[in-house]
């Protein structure tokens, strides 16, 4: 990959995988920061990554990989800090809270990660079966289950919506 | 054999759109141009040997911030005041201590605390913390001392100070603490709410404070009275005797 090559491919890849990585981390400057990061370390390891034959799905994982163990660090300071364990899904605080962003961060990060690779990065379950080294089955239950919360969710929110506008009225 | 069909089927496909539509509202224009990614890439590999250094000085120097933490905020909420080692005991030790006769005993299922002919009124360790028993040693006095306010009930992350604290040790090399239960003058006599310090009314903790010299030994007797009444003595509330400062 030459340079010119690669200044191209991030130029086209970086907004979208920005808008992925939202979507899984609910938080824009998080985003930013694991994919611009996930794009040096390409630039880093070029051999390994372009070895892989897929590089928009080599940085995705890579910036996947990198918000979760951002999370992992952040709870277990956290902990440490307040010496009770906080809730089992960090809600980074965020400008933007629309309600699906709410149910995506209220999902356990395995069922999270299958939802927005398998709807959202249009990968076919086998696919996030590799990516995510779930058996199959695995990705089928955490995608059942993601859905499940998230409609239950969303109705929910609706709801309360329509009530607010009732009051409103 | 997936049964994930594809094109999924009709909500799932309102989910993607929706995922979608939510993704591309939030992507992000490029923060730099690539020519600087590249660049960080290639500083980075340049100062790789470097940093493995840093990061291994970075790692001691985390763990030494954890490990200093942990020892400051220890869940031992009898951390503080310091417990004293039990060389500096004026008293002679254990085995002469179970030999001397208590300066004062406290009577746990009668909440009163009997030193020289005078009975106060005592509020002990809760049902899930209950007050060890058996024979003490003061070890330690203290006119004021903060004390993590958890293990007084009043939820964690808080410290109290508690004025007229005498520090017990247990027969099993445990710590505990006579204080002026001073966050409810109501219990001493009344019930147990403390996390198995024995809790005095305030101008009975400083008296005992004038009176108890570290070396004492204090014996704890009995077992708390349950919450629920139990069938055969339900135990009389006791109220506060006369001649008691408060």
């Amino acid at each position: 990959m030459t340079e010119e090559e690669f200044d191209a491919f991030y130029a086209a890849a970086f907004p979208r995988l920005t808008g992925q990585l939202y979507a899984f981390t609910g938080d824009h400057s998080e985003a930013q920061d694991v994919v611009q990061e996930a794009f040096v370390r390409a630039w880093d390891r070029r051999r390994e990554f372009l070895a892989e034959g897929a590089p928009e799905a080599w940085i995705r994982t890579v910036a996947m990989r990198l918000a979760v163990s951002r999370w992992r660090r952040a709870r277990r300071w956290l902990e440490l800090v307040r010496r009770n364990p906080p809730p089992e899904h960090m809600p980074g605080p965020g400008p933007e809270r629309t309600a699906l962003v709410e149910a995506l961060r209220a999902l356990p990060e395995a069922q999270r990660r299958a939802v927005v690779l398998h709807h959202l990065c249009d990968l076919t379950v086998e696919q996030v079966a590799s990516e995510t080294g779930a058996p199959v089955g695995t990705v089928k239950a955490r995608l059942s289950r993601g859905r499940a919360a998230l409609a239950r969710w969303l109705s929910e929110a609706d709801e309360l919506a329509e009530r607010e506008d009732d009051r409103v009225r | 054999m997936s049964d994930e069909p594809r094109p999924p089927a009709e909500p799932h496909r309102e989910l993607a759109r929706t995922l979608h539509e939510l993704a591309e509202n939030h992507e992000t224009p490029l923060p730099a141009p690539g020519a600087e990614i590249r660049r960080r890439a290639v500083r980075r590999r340049r100062r790789r040997h470097a940093s493995l250094a840093t990061i291994g000085a970075g790692a001691v120097a985390a763990v030494s911030v954890v490990l200093s933490m942990a020892f400051v905020g220890g869940k031992d909420g009898h951390s503080r005041p310091p417990a004293q080692p039990a060389a500096t005991l004026k008293a002679p030790g254990p085995s002469s201590v179970a030999g001397s006769v208590p300066a004062a005993t406290v009577n746990l299922s009668r909440r009163e605390l009997v030193v020289g002919g005078r009975v106060l009124p005592i509020s002990a360790g809760a049902a899930k913390t209950p007050t060890p028993t058996g024979r003490m040693t003061v070890t330690g006095k203290y006119k004021v001392a903060a004390l993590p306010a958890d293990t007084l009930g009043f939820g964690r992350g808080y410290e109290t100070k508690t004025p007229w604290v005498i520090q017990l040790r247990t027969p099993q090399n445990r710590t505990n603490y006579i204080v002026a239960f001073t966050l409810d003058e109501k219990a001493p006599g009344n019930y147990d709410s403390t996390a198995g310090w024995i809790g005095l009314r305030r101008g009975d903790a400083e008296w005992l404070y004038r009176r108890l010299d570290t070396g004492a030994v204090v014996a704890v007797v009995g077992a708390a009275p349950r919450p629920t009444p139990m069938p055969a003595t339900p135990t009389p509330v006791r109220t506060m005797p006369s001649g008691t400062a408060s």
